[in-house]
C-alpha cells in the first residue's frame, strides 16, 4: 500500500485520541465509583439503578414511619400499664371496702383513694406525646378527656375513634393508636351495656361513701370486666409492636438486597477498571513511541 | 538534421524536468493541504524529426526531439470521492444528533446532581411523613417545600428544553447560511472549471476545492452528487438541485407556527426535504426529539398536578377548610406551581379524610400511595413513567453516539485509502525530486558537451581571423 505523509499523522492522531477517551472513561468511572455515569453509559442499567433507588428511597420512609409508630405504641403501652395498675388498687379499695369489717371513716378513706385514682386515671388518659394527645383518636390537638367530679357521668370523652393508620410496606398498615372509647368503653363503644370505666369508678366511690355493699360488688364486677379489656387491649398493643418489628426485619432484608442490587447495577468494577487503565496506559504510551518515531523518520533525514 | 538541434533537444529536458520538478514542490508544499490531490508531470518523448512522410534526406530514420511535459495528472480516487461524501452525510447527521442529545441527557440527569425522579421520591415521602403527624406544623411545612421545590424543577426542565429547541434556531439559520455560501462557491468554482476545460486547461487545483466544498455540503445537507466527474456536475437534495452547474439555488429559513425554524426553497417557497447530514441533525432535534421528551414531561406534570389534587380537594385542612387544590390546578410542566392557599398557610393541606380531624393523616396517606399507583395515561406510575423518559433519553444519546462512532470509522477509514492513493508522501517526491534533479544535471551535461563540440567544429575549422 502507498502510505501518504497525511495517513501517518491522522492514523496516529485518531488512534491517541480513541485511546485518550478510553483513559478518560476509565477515570471516570474509578473517580466516581460507578461505571454508569449517565444514562447513555448503559440505559437499561441507568433505568433499574433509577427504579432500585426510589425503591430505597420508599423503604427508608417505611422504615422511618415504622419507628415513629414503634414509639407512639410504646407510649401507648406504658400509659396502659400506668392505667391497669391504678385500676387495680382501685379495685383493692373497693376489696377492702366490700368485705364488710371497715366503718364508715374507714370507707370514706377508701371512697377518696378510688376518687383520687380516677383522677389518675383521667391524667393517664390524656397523656401525649409532644402535644399530641395518646387516646384522642384523630382529636388528638387537645385533652380527650375532661373530668367533673360533680357531674354525672363524671368524664366525658372529646375525642373520636379514628385509627392512626402508618405505612410501614407497600400497601401494609398499622393502627398506631388506641381511641379513648374504646380503651374506656365511653358510651359502651367497646361493650355495650357496660358503663364506661369512669363512671364504674365512680359508682364504686359512691356506693363506698353510703355503705351499699350491693353495689359495690355490682361495681367490683365491673371493674373486672374493665381490667380483663385493659389487659388485652395491651396485648393487642404488644401485637402491632411485635408487627411492626417484624415489619422493620422485612425492611431491612429490602433494603440490603436493594443496596446489594443497585451496587451490582452501576458500581464499578475497581480491580477491573485499574487493569482495563494500565492496558490502556501501555496502549498509549507504545503509541507515543511509535510516533516519536515515525516523526524523525523520512528519506529527507538522509539526504542532508 | 542540425547540428544545434541536440541545443533544443537538451533544452526541453531542461525545461520538463524543471516542471516536473516544479509540480513536486507543489505537492511538497501541499503536503498538509485538506482536499490536495497528488499531482504528477506526465513525461512524453516529443514528435520525432522529421515527421514521417517528409523527406528524409540523410538521416537514417526518424530523431528523436526531446522530452516535454504533456499534462500535469491528479491523482485518481475512482468513486472513493462519492462513498466519503455518503458518510460524511451520515457522520455529520449522527454527531449532531448525538452532541445536542448529551445536552439534552445532561440536562434531564446531571451527572452528580439531583434529578426530577429523586424530588418526586422526596415529595411521596414528605406525604409520608405528614401521614404520621397530621398535627405537626413542620411536616406540613415540609410537604409545601418539596411540592413547591418539585414543581421548580419540572418548570425549570422544560424551560431547558425549550431553550435548546430556541438556540437551535440561530444553528440551523447558520447552517442554511453556509450552505447557501457554499453552493454560491461552488457554482463559480463549476464556472472557472468549465472555462478552463474549455480552454483545454487541468484545472487540477480548482477540482480539489470544488471537492472540499462538495464533501463540506454533504456533510452538512447530505446531498448528492450527480455525474461527479462532469464538468457541469449536479447536486441533489431531496429530489431538487441544490447547484446545477454554475446556477446555485438558495435555501431559506421561515419561522413556522411553533417558533421552530423550517427551511424552504427561495425560488418557490417549497418545503426543502433535508434528510441527512448536520441540518437534518439540527432539525430532527429541535422538532422531532425535544418536542417528544416536553411532551411526555408534560403528561407526568398534568397527572401529577390532577391526581394529587384530586385527593386532596377531598380532603381537609388542619383549619377546616375543604375543596382546596394543592398545585395549581391545569398547569403543565412548564407553568406547574403550588396552590396560593397553600402558600398563604399550611395548614390549608388536606390531610385528614374529615373536618376538625388533627389526627388524621389518611388523605396523606392516599396521596402517598399515587407513587406507586398507575395513573399515567399508559397505565405506568409516575416514577416509572420519568424513568421511561430518562430512558428514552439515554438510548437515544447511545444510539447516536455508536452510529456516530461507526460513521466516523467508515469515514476515517476511506479517508485513508483516499490518502493512500491520493495523499502526497514526502519520500516519494524526495525520490523523484533526486530523479528529476540527475535528469536535469544530465541534460546540463549534454549541454555543454554539445557546446565544446561545436566549439571544436567554430574554434578549429573556422581559425579567428
Amino acid at each position: 500500500m502507498r502510505v501518504s505523509n497525511s495517513m501517518i499523522s491522522h492514523n496516529l492522531l485518531s488512534h491517541l485520541g480513541q485511546t485518550t477517551e478510553n483513559l478518560l472513561r476509565l477515570q471516570e468511572q474509578m473517580a466516581s465509583g460507578l461505571k454508569i455515569n449517565r444514562p447513555s453509559d448503559d440505559p437499561m442499567g441507568a433505568v433499574r439503578a433509577a427504579a432500585v433507588r426510589s425503591a430505597l428511597a420508599e423503604v427508608a420512609q417505611y422504615q422511618k414511619n415504622a419507628e415513629e409508630g414503634k414509639d407512639l405504641l410504646a407510649m401507648t403501652d406504658s400509659a396502659l400499664a400506668e392505667i391497669v395498675e391504678l385500676v387495680r388498687q382501685a379495685r383493692d379499695s373497693g376489696l377492702a371496702g366490700v368485705t364488710g369489717t371497715s366503718d364508715a371513716a374507714t370507707r370514706e378513706a377508701l371512697a377518696r383513694n378510688v376518687e383520687q385514682m380516677l383522677e389518675s386515671i383521667v391524667r393517664a388518659a390524656n397523656s401525649d406525646r409532644a402535644g399530641r394527645f395518646l387516646f384522642g383518636g384523630y382529636k388528638t390537638n387537645a385533652a380527650p378527656f375532661s373530668l367533673d367530679q360533680s357531674d354525672t357521668p363524671p368524664v366525658t370523652y372529646s375525642g373520636d375513634s379514628g385509627a392512626a393508620l402508618f405505612e410501614v410496606g407497600r400497601s401494609s398498615t398499622v393502627a398506631v393508636n388506641l381511641a379513648g372509647d374504646q380503651v374506656f368503653n365511653m358510651n359502651g363503644a367497646a361493650e355495650p351495656g357496660l358503663s364506661d370505666l369512669f363512671s364504674t369508678l365512680d359508682s364504686l366511690k359512691d356506693s363506698l361513701l353510703s355503705g351499699d355493699a350491693a353495689q359495690m360488688q355490682t361495681s367490683l364486677d365491673e371493674i373486672d370486666q374493665h381490667l380483663s379489656h385493659l389487659l388485652s387491649l395491651r396485648a393487642e398493643v404488644g401485637a402491632r409492636g411485635q408487627g411492626i418489628e417484624l415489619a422493620l426485619n422485612r425492611l431491612s432484608d429490602t433494603e440490603f438486597s436493594l443496596k446489594d442490587s443497585l451496587s451490582r447495577t452501576e458500581d464499578a468494577d475497581l480491580a477491573k477498571a485499574v487493569v482495563e487503565l494500565q492496558a490502556q496506559q501501555n496502549i498509549y504510551q507504545a503509541t507515543a513511541a511509535i510516533a516519536s518515531v515515525l516523526a524523525q523518520m523520512g528519506l529527507l533525514e538522509f539526504l542532508r | 538534421m542540425s547540428s544545434f538541434s541536440i541545443i533544443t533537444t537538451a533544452l526541453t529536458s531542461l525545461q520538463a524536468h524543471f516542471q516536473a520538478m516544479d509540480t513536486a514542490g507543489h505537492n511538497v508544499a501541499n503536503v498538509n493541504t485538506p482536499g490536495f490531490r497528488r499531482q504528477e508531470a506526465i513525461l512524453s518523448s516529443r514528435s520525432p524529426y522529421p515527421p514521417p512522410g517528409t523527406a528524409e534526406g540523410t538521416m537514417g530514420g526518424l530523431v528523436g526531439t526531446g522530452v516535454e511535459v504533456s499534462m500535469v495528472r491528479r491523482a485518481q480516487d475512482g468513486y472513493l470521492g462519492l462513498h466519503l461524501r455518503t458518510t460524511a452525510g451520515q457522520l455529520g447527521q449522527w454527531s449532531t444528533l448525538n452532541n445536542a442529545l448529551k445536552e439534552i441527557e445532561a440536562i434531564v440527569a446531571p451527572s452528580g446532581g439531583e434529578n426530577l425522579g429523586m424530588l418526586l421520591d422526596r415529595f411521596w415521602d414528605t406525604w409520608q411523613t405528614l401521614s404520621t403527624r397530621p398535627d405537626d406544623l413542620s411536616a406540613r411545612v415540609q410537604v409545601r417545600a418539596e411540592g413547591v421545590a418539585l414543581a421548580a424543577a419540572f418548570g425549570d426542565l422544560s424551560q431547558k428544553l425549550q431553550s435548546q429547541a430556541a438556540q437551535l434556531n440561530l444553528v440551523i439559520k447558520g447552517s442554511v447560511d453556509e450552505i447557501n455560501r457554499l453552493a454560491q462557491e461552488t457554482a463559480d468554482l463549476n464556472r472557472q472549471i468549465a472555462v478552463a476545460t474549455a480552454e483545454g486547461k487541468q484545472p487540477n487545483d480548482l477540482l480539489d476545492q470544488r471537492d472540499t466544498l462538495l464533501t463540506r455540503l454533504s456533510e452538512l445537507t447530505g446531498a448528492t452528487l450527480i455525474a461527479p466527474e462532469n464538468a457541469l456536475p449536479i447536486l441533489n437534495l431531496g429530489g431538487r438541485s441544490l447547484v446545477q452547474g454554475q446556477v446555485a439555488f438558495a435555501l431559506t429559513t421561515v419561522e413556522g407556527a411553533s417558533g421552530n425554524l423550517e427551511v424552504h426553497w427561495q425560488e418557490d417557497g417549497a418545503l426543502a426535504q433535508v434528510s441527512g447530514g448536520e441540518l437534518a441533525g439540527q432539525l430532527q432535534v429541535q422538532q422531532q426529539l425535544i418536542p417528544q421528551y416536553l411532551g411526555e414531561l408534560d403528561t407526568i406534570a398534568s397527572t401529577l398536578v390532577a391526581e394529587v389534587n384530586s385527593l386532596h380537594q377531598a380532603g381537609f385542612g388542619l383549619d377546616g377548610t375543604t375543596g382546596v387544590n394543592f398545585f395549581t390546578p391545569g398547569s403543565t410542566a412548564a407553568n406547574m406551581s403550588v396552590d396560593d392557599a397553600l402558600l398563604a398557610d399550611v395548614r390549608a393541606i388536606a390531610a385528614a379524610a374529615a373536618g376538625d380531624s388533627p389526627g388524621d393523616g389518611s388523605v396523606a396517606l392516599s396521596i402517598a400511595g399515587l407513587r406507586n399507583s398507575s395513573v399515567m395515561p399508559g397505565g405506568e406510575s409516575l416514577g416509572l413513567a420519568w424513568r421511561n423518559l430518562l430512558g428514552q433519553v439515554g438510548t437515544d444519546t447511545q444510539v447516536s453516539g455508536e452510529n456516530a462512532q461507526a460513521a466516523q470509522l467508515l469515514n476515517d477509514q476511506l479517508l485513508m485509502q483516499q490518502q493512500s492513493l491520493a495523499g502526497v508522501s514526502l519520500d516519494e517526491e524526495m525520490a523523484q525530486m533526486i530523479q528529476f534533479q540527475h535528469a536535469y544535471d544530465a541534460a546540463a551535461r549534454v549541454l555543454t558537451t554539445a557546446d565544446e563540440m561545436l566549439s571544436t567544429i567554430i574554434e578549429r575549422m573556422a581559425p579567428p581571423v
